[in-house]
């Protein structure tokens, strides 16, 4: 027999974007994953720099690992940017 | 007892009494427990949070990038046995892996003057995590809440005498931290780790407070 799962649907208090979650409690100062990550974006580019700054050489396994993983995340919200300001102008060329 | 030393049945066990949280003043909501990214070297730390760029929040591929932090609010009731979500819930959720306002814990209560909540904490580390971990893993704890009249002082503790019996050490944020370390730590002495598995997972065994 299964468990009912009771979803219920919640706002991005940045965006407004509608989320279903499984979770409880209090939902009023929740952040979507993409603004959250929208905010994440200079951190992710200040962690790179410091990579960048020093000698690849040098780094460690792990390390070479979370330069990849951040060179995606970047291009990913880059990419999340673009879209939004491509909507934008042709929301405006519209009008 | 003193600092530093271990929080008596914090991490993936079913312990209710482990950090607690006390307000001089009614809150006029329940507070809601949060994670975020620390900048600042420690002790020092961030007035309040806004993103959550460190490995401890973003995960990575040897566990599907899921936030490696995870808390149970207590104050109703112990959390059960291995209570580790296995997954983050959008917003809040009791338990929830902690990721700044995305996945948080909402309390189970309203504290009135006084008050206090207690919850649980605990740390999965991937195979894969960065080494040293002294920056991927800086985060801080943030207690979100509001109280309408006189705003309350909060008092942080945590437990350092038994589950039934507690004894209450008062923890100062901004001072004190918290270890992630291997099961049978020396927390008088240390040294303070974590192993990393050769593949899968780990647990932090124990957690205490430190200077």
């Amino acid at each position: 027999m299964s468990e009912e799962i009771k979803e219920t649907e919640i706002t991005c208090k940045i965006c407004g974007r509608k989320v279903m979650t499984d979770g409880s409690g209090d939902f009023s100062s929740f952040i979507c994953e993409v603004c959250q990550e929208k905010a994440n974006l200079p951190a992710y580019e200040a962690e790179m720099l410091e990579y960048e700054g020093g000698d690849k050489e040098g780094l460690t396994e792990s390390q070479l690992r979370r330069v990849s993983f951040l060179q995606d995340k970047i291009n990913a919200v880059k990419a999340i940017l673009q879209e939004e300001e491509d909507a934008a102008k042709a929301a405006e060329e519209k009008k | 007892m003193a600092i530093p030393n271990k929080a008596t049945g914090a991490g993936n066990n079913n312990a209710q009494n482990v950090f607690k949280l006390t307000f001089s003043n009614a809150l006029s909501s329940a507070p809601k427990i949060e994670a975020w990214d620390n900048s600042q070297t420690f002790p020092a730390k961030d007035s309040a949070g806004t993103t959550t760029a460190k490995e401890i929040f973003t995960g990575t591929a040897g566990n599907s990038s899921k936030p490696m932090l995870y808390l149970a609010a207590t104050t109703s009731a112990a959390p059960g046995a291995n209570w580790k979500p296995a997954s983050a819930s959008a917003g809040s959720a009791n338990p929830n892996r902690l990721k700044g306002s995305t996945n948080y814990v909402t309390d189970p209560t309203t504290p009135g003057a006084g008050g206090a909540i207690l919850f649980n904490i605990g740390l999965e580390v991937p195979y894969d995590a960065s080494v040293p971990s002294s920056s991927s893993a800086a985060h801080m704890i943030q207690v979100r809440y509001t109280y309408t009249g006189s705003a309350p002082s909060l008092t942080w503790a945590f437990n350092e005498g038994s589950e039934g019996t507690p004894s209450w050490t008062t923890i100062t944020p901004g001072t004190h931290g918290l270890r992630y370390c291997n099961s049978s730590t020396s927390w008088a002495a240390g040294p303070y780790k974590l192993t990393l598995p050769a593949s899968g997972t780990v647990d932090a065994g124990e957690i205490g407070v430190t200077a």
